[in-house]
């Protein structure tokens, strides 16, 4: 059981340094009534409204014929994973933010550990080795990697030494991000490396690095990639892809390309949201979803069977739901105490908008097929509970903004 | 403060553009939604549908072809055909072995088409009800039956060309069959069964089910008792003749109807798999011949329409005639002299015909050829039909003009002749040949009626009328004589083509009756004829005969007015050199004569033939009689003493002709053009077998 003692004593250490504040709290230090009052209600609400409708979701995704809703093991994890959050975030609210900033280099180079024995002794789950069993539940440390690094990132950032105005001053965050990027990467998740990459560039972006410099490197990697894989194609120049991440590339320009192999996904999850219309054909009765034509349909492909049987109303509805939300949670950024709180949250609202826009975009043909999950509806414990926590985090430091100055 | 404040600003401002680009990010993919499931809905509707549901074609029952009587000449009848779900076999290795022992296939073959990736496929199609029993009893999972429809004809060759036959999939494929395929073939139904990904069936996924249409059925003008006295005939004349091939078409003048069609080769349609393609080829209208004699009476017609030649009009035909240069000979050897134009026409003269042709001018008889739908589809409703070739007009020149008015250098399609022969039947209407008389619907309403569709008045009743009576002409009294059937009056006409550098020869005769109103027109060609007898009127007259005997019979057609008795003997067209029967018993020499197609007649009685008339050696017409002495009548010879006729100025052949029919027989002096001296001199009294010695000069 020595794999799992890792990610055991780091919760263990996070329960007791929360009963440790508790304590603290119960002496007197933060009165609960008073921050709650500053709670911007919407942020949990949203959260949660959007949980339950993946919960359906994931259920019309997983039913099958003879299985009734009790019996279906993918909700009953679902349901236990969103459950353990919620606790979660329960519990971390009452402990004030400022506490990780102790803890971030220590619990860094623990994750960075994680990473690396998922490396050695991690499970091959569809082609990445990123799993880590825990008895009957696997565990993802990818997922809660995003996590940390956004919390070590926003500590290093807070610090005033750090000129990231200057593009050498990026060297230090930007090794910060690239240690588990490139574990991740060698887990062979390109998805999540790429969070990575999002969370550090809005958080460099917020912190103030030259703007043109940043964009430009942007765009100047995007065009190195076009150009790469253009040179590959047509001159047979080297380039580090296996076939079917460059096919997911391609089949984006040309759907045509490929039609059972890698535009087999985009095709039919543009077939189950197209077919869908405007009102969608009812929850639990869309029939490419129920059909099994739908591939990944309750993890990556979630957003499919959302259009498919709620329509274009179902899918303008979720997309407003997170649009309301990433928008709440960047006043609570701007609203930030400190700005280490600016930074966490400047950088979950990176990780999210990264997931929401990379998932929904890939669904509807606009983007490669990377497979990252739709936070908050997709199945999936890891993806849950990280994003369960990343909004507790948001609230956490929502609920210890800074006084309003009059 | 002061720079707090300018850092918050900046970080306010940073704040407020990722608030934007969320905000670009969200409405961009909102209206890639909205573009996917609102505006490109009904596509993907559809590609969704396709993938999802699997239709499965329930084949219409297609129609029944009928003759005009109702006796059903094509059926469908159902039968089994074994199809598999591949994904519902579980031993696929087992099934295929048992099905094997079943179905004429291998175990290979089964295998590889149970295995396919497909959620449904063909084992094998239309299987027999025996076969059918034996793999129900198998009680196999994943092997299904489905109903298709097998066509039957019931009575196999008969009309094999005109029906045609249709293919596997109920597909017409040739003669009505293809022609009126989107009658008989009816709109398949279906069935639509819903799909999971992997192609399993999904338990109550049958969405929808209509059910086929069958075809209509379709009734002919054939009578299947006319095309059988046809098919006997040619399978007849296929055993006594050397022919290549042979056709032979019954129409109704009247309404262009087609009673009857064979041709031979033939095949069976029943299993036109078996046969060579090339068998299935219905040369009464895809194939072309040149017409010969039977062109003659469009000739005639345009002749006597144009008003060009009247039927006493006066021809004189010395065996040949010069056209431009060219000499184009009679068929018949030293010609046929002096002749009235209706002798012309009995004769089937060619030279008279050439004159005529002449007379009516290349312009006009070339519209008249095309009046008559010639170079020209005539629009029968089969598949395949040729058009025939003719010289366009403007490369017509004298001798073309002169060959074509006798039939040759013209090809045409047995179709067109009948059919512009029936326009001479038809008091000069020529109508569209067809073989469909009505398409009618299974619950008996009429869904189109074909009536007689008029093309053109191409010759004046009068005209009609006229051309009637020459060929009535030719059956009594000239080369048609063997077509005629006893009480009835038949117009009708032979033909003989020789084929361009081979020995070969196409014979036919076309005719009509009764003559004065004609009911039925029928035409009978036999290609490729490589030995004697090859003359139309040898060959295709009798074929005609024994047609039309027993048509008339069963038609019933009354016996009109049998014009002149047989008894009447004329000039025939055929020549033959009278063998010598001298000291040959009677049986033996009427035997020898009769062969010849020469007529016998006897003098006295006795074992043994003495004497003969005329001679051996000399020419004579065919049917011409041969008086034949016994012993002990000798002095009864004295009796056939003939004038010895007046030979100066004639050619040699005209000679040789006239003597020949005199019984006398010829002995060349001196040689030359013309005859200039004779002995004995004309106006004595010599002995039948007598010499005359003829002098000629040039």
């Amino acid at each position: 059981m020595t794999r799992g003692k890792g990610a055991w004593s780091f919760f263990l250490h996070l329960v007791s340094v929360s009963l440790y504040n508790l304590f603290k709290l119960g002496l007197g230090g933060e009165k609960l009534n008073k921050l709650f009052k500053n709670l911007d209600y919407l942020i949990p609400v949203l959260t949660i409204a959007l949980v339950l409708c993946g919960l359906f979701l994931i259920f019309s995704a997983t039913k099958s014929h003879d299985t009734s809703l009790l019996n279906n093991t993918f909700l009953k994890k679902q349901v236990i994973a969103a459950l353990l959050g919620i606790v979660a975030v329960i519990i971390t609210l009452l402990v004030n933010y400022e506490v990780l900033r102790d803890y971030a280099e220590i619990v860094y180079i623990a994750d960075l550990l994680l990473l690396g024995i998922v490396l050695v002794i991690g499970q091959t789950v569809k082609g990445g080795q990123s799993w880590i069993s825990l008895g009957r539940f696997n565990f993802q440390p990818a997922e809660i990697t995003k996590l940390i690094v956004i919390i070590m990132l926003a500590h290093v950032l807070a610090k005033e030494k750090y000129k990231v105005k200057n593009i050498l001053g990026l060297i230090v965050p930007g090794l910060y991000v690239f240690i588990p990027f490139s574990l991740i990467l060698l887990q062979n998740d390109l998805g999540s490396s790429l969070v990575l990459i999002a969370i550090f560039i809005g958080m460099i972006y917020v912190a103030g690095a030259n703007a043109l410099f940043l964009f430009g490197s942007i765009f100047g990697v995007i065009a190195s990639v076009v150009t790469w894989v253009t040179a590959h194609i047509y001159l047979g120049v080297y380039i580090p892809l296996k076939d079917y991440q460059l096919n997911r590339l391609l089949v984006l320009v040309n759907p045509s390309r490929d039609p059972l192999g890698a535009g087999y996904n985009v095709r039919q999850s543009k077939i189950a949201i197209g077919s869908g219309g405007f009102f969608g054909k009812g929850l639990f009765t869309g029939s490419q979803n129920q059909l099994n034509f739908l591939p990944e349909k309750h993890t990556d492909f979630i957003f499919s069977v959302l259009g498919e049987e709620l329509g274009f109303i179902g899918a303008l509805i979720v997309l407003i739901l997170y649009f309301i939300l990433l928008w709440r949670a960047l006043v609570v950024a701007k609203e930030a105490k400190d700005k280490f709180g600016e930074y966490v949250v400047v950088g979950v609202i990176s990780m999210l908008s990264f997931h929401i826009f990379q998932n929904i975009g890939m669904a509807v043909g606009l983007m490669p097929v990377t497979g990252i999950p739709l936070p908050f509806l997709s199945y999936g414990g890891s993806s849950l509970i990280t994003n369960l926590l990343a909004i507790g985090l948001i609230m956490n430091i929502n609920m210890r903004k800074k006084k309003l100055m009059f | 403060m002061v720079t707090i404040n300018k850092l918050s600003v900046t970080v306010r401002k940073r704040i407020f553009v990722l608030f934007i680009l969320v905000l670009i990010c969200s409405v961009l993919l909102g209206l890639r939604t909205a573009w996917v499931q609102v505006f490109h809905n009904n596509k993907y509707q559809n590609k969704a549908l396709e993938q999802r549901l699997r239709e499965v074609k329930v084949e219409p029952k297609r129609g029944i072809i009928y003759d005009r009587n109702k006796v059903e000449l094509a059926v469908s009848a159902s039968s089994d055909t074994v199809v598999a779900a591949p994904k519902d076999i579980d031993n696929h290795q087992q099934v295929a072995q048992q099905l094997s022992k079943i179905l004429d296939m291998s175990k290979s073959e089964i295998h590889q088409r149970i295995t396919k990736n497909a959620s449904a496929v063909y084992v094998e199609r239309k299987i027999s009800e025996e076969q059918t029993k034996q793999i129900q009893q198998l009680d196999l999972d994943g092997i299904y039956f489905t109903e298709e429809s097998k066509r039957f004809y019931p009575k196999g060759n008969l009309a094999s060309h005109l029906l045609g036959f249709a293919g596997v999939d109920s597909q017409g494929l040739q003669g009505i069959e293809y022609y009126y395929d989107r009658y008989l073939r009816g709109e398949p139904g279906k069935i639509s069964i819903e799909n999971d990904a992997i192609g399993r069936k999904i338990p109550n996924g049958i969405k929808d089910y209509v059910a086929p249409d069958d075809g209509t059925n379709v009734h002919l003008t054939i009578d299947h008792v006319l095309q059988y006295i046809t098919e006997r005939e040619l399978d007849k004349a296929m055993k006594e003749h050397d022919a290549q091939a042979a056709t032979i078409i019954m129409m109704n003048p009247e309404t262009g109807g087609v009673l009857a069609l064979a041709n031979r080769p033939t095949y069976n349609p029943n299993q036109f798999t078996e046969y060579s393609a090339e068998l299935w080829r219905n040369r009464a209208i895809s194939d072309t011949y040149e017409p010969g004699s039977t062109f003659k009476i469009i000739t005639a017609s345009a002749a006597l329409e144009e008003g060009v030649v009247h039927p006493n009009d006066k021809f004189y035909c010395p065996g040949h005639i010069e056209v431009a240069g060219q000499t184009i000979h009679c068929w018949k050897e030293g010609g046929h002299g002096k002749q009235t134009f209706s002798e012309v026409v009995e004769n089937s003269c060619n030279p008279g015909f050439v004159q005529v042709g002449e007379r009516v001018g290349t312009e006009k008889f070339d519209n008249y050829i095309r009046a008559f739908g010639f170079g020209k589809k005539t629009g029968i409703d089969l598949p395949g039909e040729a058009k025939g070739l003719l010289y366009s007009s403007n490369n017509i020149g004298p001798v073309e003009l002169a060959t074509i008015s006798f039939g040759h250098g013209i090809s045409v399609t047995p179709m067109q002749l009948i059919t512009a022969i029936s326009a001479v039947a038809n008091d000069g209407q020529l109508l569209e040949p067809h073989l469909v008389k009505e398409i009618v619907e299974k619950d008996g309403s009429l869904i189109k009626k074909i009536e007689p569709q008029l093309v053109r008045k191409v010759i004046s009743n009068k005209t009609a009328a006229t051309v009637r009576k020459l060929l009535t002409g030719v059956v009594e009294e000239g080369s048609g004589k063997k077509a005629k059937v006893k009480g009835y009056k038949i117009g009708g006409k032979t033909g003989t083509a020789k084929h361009y550098g081979k020995k070969l020869y196409d014979a036919s005769f076309v005719g009509m009756l009764p003559a004065d109103d004609p009911k039925l027109v029928a035409l009978v060609v036999m290609y490729g004829v490589d030995s004697y007898p090859y003359y139309g009127s040898q060959v295709a007259a009798p074929i005609f005969h024994n047609v039309v005997k027993d048509a008339v019979r069963y038609l019933e057609l009354p016996p009109g007015n049998d014009s002149k008795e047989e008894e009447e003997k004329t000039e025939s067209v055929e020549q033959v050199k009278v063998p010598n029967v001298k000291n040959m018993t009677l049986d033996k020499a009427e035997e020898v004569l009769i062969e010849r197609g020469l007529e016998v007649k006897l003098e006295g009685r006795g074992n043994k033939i003495i004497e003969q008339v005329p001679k051996a050696g000399v020419i004579v017409n065919e049917a011409s009689t041969v008086i034949l002495f016994f012993s002990g009548n000798e002095d009864r010879k004295d009796n056939y003493q003939v004038t010895v006729p007046k030979l100066k100025g004639l050619k040699l052949s005209e000679a040789r002709d006239l003597l020949g029919d005199l019984g006398l027989q010829i002995e060349i002096k001196s040689r030359g053009n013309v005859i200039s001296k004779q002995k004995p001199n004309p106006g004595l009294t010599v002995g039948s077998e007598d010499k005359i010695k003829v002098w000629l000069s040039y």
